[in-house]
């Protein structure tokens, strides 16, 4: 079986998209699939037989077992969920993330006002995400409300790994990192 | 007499492994060797083919040297089968295989005569049939029977709820005269395509012969009610007797399901027209795509093999319909002169047992019509089938697979949506529609996914999709898949 990534849709072997909400689930050019690291059921998604070994229950650990480095000509992009909106990253290295509101003297780069942020406990300054080297990590910037990375809330001010595909929730909004 | 075919005489497909040939060629062996059959000349006979053909398919470069020679595996048709994965793994779970089929007509056949038509035009005359709609149609159907050869036939058949027929079997010439009684045609009256429907077969039959291609354009814009399961029927008829039916549905009012199915029956199309100008570009495109057919009326008939069942079948060239399965019977279409007939069918294999070498997925024969053969019939078998084992190093899985599911499967979602919505899962339609629109945006059509996504809206407060919206986007979707595409699909 194949987890979709988005959805968690189990699919047959060799199927090449989810059935239940249409995303791809190989990659061409033969290389695998992003896998997302699950925290109950750590799952493969390659297109053809070879299995990856399961890589424990921890998120974040798992994260780092498998490093997967981001091309340097790579745009990455925040899918609001579940609007799937995209908003791309662009011309930084550190990116605030966050909502706007009247009077407020330090805005956030990524302004997720939009997308109902301030009802669903966004903070004004609620995370913040870094690419270094190829290698994407976020850092909840104190938000009253937490950040999580699939569902594993994280500590505030500790930058932790994260890879394209991951989920994250700020509050109750949540959003997944692509590549383009 | 035809050179002898060394897969057929050891029974295996062309793909068969070095061990299958060898299991092939012991049985075959066994069962014929003249000890066992003293005196019997025939097994003598076949002992000594399967002796030959063991020769040269057990030797791996007399085999390929053998294989160019090869035929197409269909007369008269080149034909090729491409598979998403070369060898597949042997595991206890289902898993998916997907079969894209081609078939091409030769080379030669451009320089062949195209093959005469025998068409009826069913046209809608209902009241909202009139005005602009009533004239392009009038005005189109004056202009193809301009463009009638020779040996074509041309009926026309209007109908509100009652059915007339204004031109039996018509041939070139005699322009002035039908011309006016086309301009005679009014609007006015209900729909009833039933109606319609039996009086354009009768016509198609009168002058049916296997030289032509027999079809039935049926042209509405409104629903027809309580005769669907009538004209359901009458389309199962029309298939008995090689005599396809295409729609072209104008507007927002008509009914797709209906249409689409009796298309799907008789391995037709449907269209759909939102603006009348547009009825013209396509009956144009209807009828030299009808008059360029080289083969129609293509059929799988096949007994699923019992290591796999066929999920679902799609028709990529040279139109886009989904094809559905009829006992078991595929309809596929027609080949045209100058491109391909491709099909892509899923079939989801069952936990394959210890030891088993091959899959068999579907089984069966191929039939057709070529109207030029002197006798028009070919059939040939048809065994889809894949190996079992270790696959090779991981290679991509072929281009046009997944390029052509990467679109089926939003056409398949937009169809998900519609049984949600009938099924009252409103939730699931919406969440469903929102992925439908964010996978348009990726592939660049921004348009079809703010109709999308305006449709998600309008579901959640009204429950339902609007004809238009529902309309768009199932014909849009599909047109995805169009190699050139035709449809406007702006709103």
């Amino acid at each position: 079986m194949i987890t979709c990534p988005q959805c968690k849709h189990q699919e047959p072997e060799g199927a090449f998209f989810c059935s239940e909400c249409g995303a791809r689930l190989i990659r061409l050019n033969g290389l695998q699939t992003h896998s997302i690291q699950h925290p109950e059921k750590p799952q493969t998604a390659e297109w053809e037989v070879e299995r990856r070994p399961a890589t424990g229950t921890d998120p974040l650990k798992a994260a780092s077992v498998v490093p997967e480095k981001i091309p340097e000509d790579a745009t990455i992009y925040l899918r609001v969920l579940p609007s799937g909106e995209f908003i791309p990253l662009q011309g930084q290295t550190e990116f605030t993330i966050g909502r706007t509101s009247k009077g407020q003297s330090i805005l956030p780069d990524v302004d997720l006002s939009p997308f109902d942020a301030y009802a669903k406990g966004v903070s004004r300054l609620h995370a913040a995400l870094r690419l270094e080297n190829g290698e994407l990590s976020l850092m909840d910037l104190g938000s009253v409300n937490g950040t999580y990375i699939n569902k594993t809330k994280i500590p505030p001010n500790m930058y932790r790994r994260v890879q394209p595909g991951d989920i994250i929730s700020l509050g109750k909004l949540s959003i997944q990192i692509t590549l383009e | 007499m035809t050179p002898q075919d060394y897969y057929q005489t050891l029974g295996l497909p062309r793909d068969a492994t070095a061990d299958e040939i060898r299991t092939a060629y012991r049985e075959a062996a066994r069962r014929l060797h003249p000890d066992l059959n003293p005196g019997d000349k025939e097994a003598a006979e076949q002992f000594l083919l399967v002796q030959r053909a063991y020769e040269i398919l057990s030797d791996a470069a007399a085999r390929a040297k053998y294989d160019a020679t090869l035929p197409s595996e269909i007369e008269n048709v080149d034909f090729e089968v491409v598979y998403s994965r070369p060898v597949l793994p042997a595991i206890s779970e289902a898993q998916l295989v997907y079969a894209l089929l081609t078939f091409t007509a030769p080379p030669a056949a451009r320089n062949l005569p195209p093959p005469p038509l025998n068409l009826c035009l069913v046209i809608d005359r209902s009241t909202s049939m009139g005005g602009r709609r009533m004239d392009v149609v009038k005005s189109t159907t004056i202009e193809l029977l301009r463009q009638l050869k020779p040996e074509d036939r041309l009926s026309i058949v209007t109908f509100s709820d009652r059915a007339e027929v204004i031109l039996s079997g018509a041939q070139a010439g005699h322009f002035q005269q039908i011309a006016s009684d086309i301009h005679m045609m009014r609007a006015g009256g209900g729909t009833e395509i039933y109606r319609g429907l039996e009086a354009g077969y009768k016509e198609v039959l009168r002058y049916a012969t296997p030289k032509h291609i027999n079809h039935i354009i049926l042209i509405t814009d409104g629903r027809t009610y309580g005769d669907e399961e009538r004209s359901i029927l009458l389309a199962h008829q029309a298939r008995q007797h090689n005599i396809g039916i295409s729609g072209l549905g104008i507007g927002d009012e008509w009914n797709d399901v209906f249409l689409d199915k009796l298309a799907t029956t008789t391995g037709g199309s449907t269209m759909f027209v939102e603006h009348s100008e547009r009825i013209k570009s396509f009956l144009d495109e209807k009828f030299s795509a009808l008059s360029q057919a080289y083969a129609h009326q293509v059929k799988y008939q096949y007994s699923g093999g019992h290591g796999a069942q066929l999920q679902y079948a799609f028709r990529l060239r040279p139109d886009v319909m989904p094809i559905e399965q009829e006992g078991n019977t595929l309809l596929l279409g027609q080949i045209p002169v100058d491109g391909s007939l491709q099909v892509l069918m899923e079939f989801l294999v069952h936990p394959t047992a210890q030891g088993q070498q091959r899959v068999y997925l579907a089984q069966g024969q191929v039939s057709m019509e070529i109207p030029l053969r002197p006798d028009p019939q070919v059939v040939a078998p048809l065994r889809l089938s894949r190996k079992i084992g270790e696959s090779g190093p991981i290679t991509d899985p072929p281009k046009n697979i997944v390029q052509a599911l990467s679109q089926i499967t939003l056409y398949r979602l937009q169809h998900r949506v519609q049984e949600d919505i009938a099924s009252g899962n409103i939730e699931d339609a919406t969440r469903r529609l929102q992925n439908l629109a964010t996978h348009l945006l990726a592939q660049g059509q921004s348009q079809l996914a703010r109709t999308v996504l305006k449709e998600a809206n309008q579901l959640q407060h009204t429950q339902a999709l609007s004809a238009k919206g529902q309309k768009h986007i199932k014909y849009g979707t599909r047109s995805l898949l169009l190699p050139a595409r035709i449809e406007d699909s702006t709103p």
